[in-house]
């Protein structure tokens, strides 16, 4: 009796963020099932980025293609991110601003 | 109450200003996404080509005036300026743009600097900003060795893009 079942396949992807506190950038090469909360548990800590800190409240994660908030999707994988809400899969963090 | 900016030691603030923005204009920099075009003025100043998108896509583009002088100690003075003369204008023209305002930016196209009048544009990754008073939380003031021109620069290029971008204000 055969399997019908086909495993899905797997791809590797590119995700760059851009640290737009100071400019600094990095790329993370990823398995496209990767969730993204996992690449956001890299970025914070990323010598590259020089985030320096865990995540503060006020933080901000936007695709730079539209500028879906990541932090929503979190628990999608980078596939169904790159699908339905941030195809580039470049990302710019940012610190609380504040004014008036 | 936080302190009022002072000037840096001007060779110290010149060179720290030129490394943070040619970090920017590395290959694959913040400047490259964003397609910003930069004129040093002088050592203390540089000039910085934004463009604007509005919601029906009608593109435009401003000259912005980054200064130096109490760099990095303190964030870079902020002016959007005229490209005949690179002086900020004092009037509603093409050069002022019209910006629905995101809850952590001010613009103020006359307001009294130093008993001068002068733009604010008021957020607390300009110099400006520490200059008129203001409380903000802990998290969001500027930084030394956190925060460089790049974040300056990334929250004016944020708010000439959607959905805050309306057009040049005449």
């Amino acid at each position: 009796m055969s399997d019908n079942k086909q495993s899905p396949q797997i791809t590797k992807v590119k995700v760059k963020i851009t640290n737009e506190n100071n400019g600094k950038h990095a790329t993370f090469e990823e398995t496209d099932d990767t969730l993204v909360s996992v690449v956001i548990e890299k970025m914070y800590k990323s010598p590259e980025l020089g985030i320096g800190r865990a995540r503060l409240p006020a933080d901000r994660l936007r695709c730079n293609e539209g500028g879906a908030d990541i932090f929503r999707f979190a628990d999608l994988t980078l596939k169904r991110l790159g699908d339905e809400h941030c195809k580039s899969l470049h990302w710019l963090f940012a610190g609380e601003a504040g004014g008036a | 109450m936080l302190p009022r900016p002072e000037p840096v030691d001007a060779q110290v603030a010149a060179a720290t200003f030129s490394a943070h923005l040619d970090e920017l204009w590395k290959p694959g920099g913040i400047a490259h996404t964003h397609g910003w075009a930069r004129f040093d003025v002088d050592p203390l100043s540089t000039i910085v080509t934004m463009r604007a998108e509005r919601a029906d896509g009608t593109k435009e583009h401003y000259f912005v005036r980054l200064g130096a002088v109490y760099y990095d100690a303190w964030p870079p003075t902020v002016a959007f300026v005229e490209p005949d003369k690179w002086m900020q204008g004092h009037v509603a023209s093409r050069w002022w743009p019209q910006i629905t305002l995101p809850p952590w930016l001010g613009m103020h196209l006359h307001h009294e600097l130093g008993g001068r009048p002068g733009q604010l544009v008021c957020f607390t990754f300009t110099a400006e900003y520490y200059m008129t008073g203001h409380s903000p939380n802990a998290e969001a003031v500027w930084k030394q060795g956190v925060h460089t021109v790049a974040a300056t620069l990334a929250r004016l290029q944020e708010a000439l893009r959607q959905p805050y971008y309306q057009k040049p204000s005449a």
